[in-house]
């Protein structure tokens, strides 16, 4: 008899948002025990944030991630404008989009080229992956600088922008910056579906799996600032009612808090949007995308290929929105605060945000609670890795093993992705 | 955080100066030092025969590496927590960046600047010699703070020399050990 127990350990790393150990235990031929454990920084976000005027919150709340801070942003705004019954018009609503494409394509681009892809093509990163496939990396990494560029153009920055503000923006961009961006956004096109084509070679393992995808729905458009929030179980929830079925429960082996729907882990991300959203994609992507994979998918390990499409879909978002676009004589409007409560999601890279906030009558923050995509995809990710290894084969050997577990948790690109590469496998035998 | 480049002019060589930081208090020293050099290197100013480039970025990450692109010499300007006393200045190989920073995390910024060099290396293998002038701060002092501590800030203009004097009399091979400054 084998007794295997495999340890996975992720050190503490300077500005990358959250640490994780995976624990693997294998007696007898089958998982005694499999835990994913991640520590996410947004829990203490929540107590630094009270007594904070909501002025300040957009700009704190945008540190919780160095990959993703406008989604962190667009989330908080939304509920505080609910708080405060602020509609802050169509000139921000279609900026905040256009800055959150900025975010999906330097974040998706990041994720397939320096994470992800190296797994299924046999190099330890994307560094190794550079030395054979240059020009594959050298247009993922200048679709990046595009997605960061439109970041700078409407946050001032790309790491931890400050352009959001409640009721809009600090400031709107000149006319020619924006002709200037409208001009490499069309140059991109064709690159990015090259990208969607590319990713849809890789040798991608088949592993069918049973999961609810959940995701925002808003009513005309492929979600991703605003919407109701939606499974393909035939859920359909205002965001108000988010606490009415969704559960974070604390698990001993983990700091971070495990979300459920209704009891059952469920799955967040960009695999999730296109399974329930695929129709809302424009036509001309539709058209152009390739026959193989075909969503919905039960594969997770299509994940990449989603991602390659959200990429092209946020490009060619963004350059629709440019394309009509006329400085407004102010970028915000006014926000009186209140004692209110306010509720506001949006669909981060990783999956669905989900904001609320309470405030007093100076617009002070009482009580805040963000509930991160790492954390509601959590659960799923340990039903994911007992599905997959399971699939896979216990008899692997150490190395099989472990690749397979980290293939398995990168493919959800949590917030512990870049960390992920460092994972340590210590293997006891009796 | 981006000053535009100058066209280049056939038959000169190309010299690019990048400042590496964020606002927060002594990780603003490599663009402290490239406002330093402006006057020395800026339009008008720089030596004859060499076209420069002064740029500041913001926590470039893997992004860095279009930055090198189309120079002959890169000169990085960063802060380094490696140990050493704050305002302490070092000139450093790509090499030895990419030792130091796997070693003991010597960069302040998230994809370091050594995966991004690793990286960049990887996508162009004749790609420009390339030193880092580093800023030692002390661990810690990447705060909200907007200025400079006393050590930091007394080291400004030592970097600032160090910069170009490397520009002036470039080492010979950016893997070999640096002259001394």
């Amino acid at each position: 008899m084998t007794e295997r127990t495999v340890d996975i350990r992720v050190p503490i790393l300077a500005r990358v948002e959250g640490e994780g150990a995976l624990h693997l235990a294998i007696r007898a031929g089958a998982i005694e025990t499999l835990q994913l454990r991640i520590y996410e920084p947004p829990r203490l976000f929540e107590r630094f944030l009270v007594g904070r005027s909501f002025t300040e919150v957009p700009d704190m709340v945008a540190r919780i991630c160095g990959i993703c801070p406008v989604a962190y942003q667009i989330s908080a705004v939304n509920a505080l404008e609910d708080a405060f019954e602020v509609d802050p018009g169509p000139w921000v609503r279609d900026m905040r989009r256009v800055l959150y494409c900025g975010e999906w394509i330097q974040s998706h681009c990041l994720h397939i080229h320096l994470l992800a892809a190296p797994d299924f093509l046999g190099y330890a990163d994307g560094i190794a992956m550079a030395r054979d496939h240059g020009e594959v990396v050298r247009r993922g990494l200048a679709l990046q600088a595009l997605g960061n560029d439109l970041m700078r153009m409407l946050g001032g920055r790309s790491v931890h922008p400050v352009g959001v503000r409640v009721g809009g923006f600090h400031r709107a961009p000149e006319v020619a910056e924006v002709d200037a961006m409208l001009e490499r956004l069309e140059a991109a096109r064709a690159d990015a579906l090259a990208l969607v084509e590319w990713t849809a070679t890789l040798p991608l393992p088949d592993d069918r799996q049973d999961f609810d995808s959940v995701a925002l729905r808003h009513r005309d458009e492929y979600p991703m600032h605003a919407g109701r929030i939606v499974s393909d179980r035939g859920l359909d929830l205002d965001v108000h009612d988010y606490e009415r079925h969704f559960v974070e429960e604390h698990r001993e082996q983990s700091t971070a808090l495990f979300s459920l729907l209704d009891g059952a882990p469920y799955l967040v991300g960009p695999l999730a949007r296109l399974n329930l959203a695929r129709d809302q994609l424009p036509e001309p992507l539709r058209a152009r995308l390739p026959a193989r994979p075909s969503f919905p998918s039960t594969n997770m390990f299509d994940s990449i290929v989603a991602r390659a499409i959200e990429t092209a879909f946020a490009i060619g978002e963004a350059a629709r929105l440019l394309g009509r676009y006329r400085r407004p004589d102010a970028p915000a409007v006014a926000v009186t605060p209140r004692e209110a409560v306010g509720i506001g999601a949006s669909e981060a890279p990783r999956g669905l945000l989900w904001h609320r906030y309470e405030t007093d009558a100076a617009g002070l923050v009482r009580h805040a609670r963000i509930v991160p995509p790492t954390s509601q995809n959590q659960a799923r990710i340990e039903q994911d890795l007992h599905a997959s290894l399971a699939a896979f084969g216990l008899d692997h050997d150490d190395d099989a093993l472990r690749l397979r577990c980290e293939q398995v948790i990168r493919n959800y690109d949590p917030c512990i992705s870049c960390a992920t590469h460092f994972l340590r496998l210590t293997t006891e035998r009796s | 955080m981006t000053r535009a480049p100058t066209p280049p002019r056939s038959g000169v060589r190309r010299v690019r100066v990048i400042g590496l930081g964020s606002p927060l208090g002594d990780d603003r020293v490599g663009w402290e030092v490239v406002d330093g050099l402006l006057p020395h290197l800026g339009p008008g100013a720089a030596p004859p025969g060499i076209e420069i480039e002064v740029l500041a970025l913001d926590r470039p990450g893997a992004d860095l590496g279009r930055h090198l692109a189309d120079a002959d010499l890169v000169v990085l300007v960063d802060a380094l927590v490696d140990g050493g006393p704050a305002g302490r200045v070092r000139r450093l190989t790509a090499t030895e960046v990419a030792a130091a920073s796997a070693a003991a995390g010597a960069s302040t910024h998230g994809f370091g600047v050594a995966e991004a060099l690793r990286l960049a290396a990887a996508l162009d293998p004749d790609g420009p010699s390339i030193w880092l002038v580093g800023i030692g701060i002390a661990g810690g002092r990447a705060t909200p703070e907007a200025s400079l501590s006393t050590e930091v800030a007394a080291a400004v203009g030592i970097a600032c020399r160090m910069v170009v004097d490397t520009i002036r009399a470039p080492p010979t091979s950016d893997r070999g050990p640096p002259p001394a400054p």
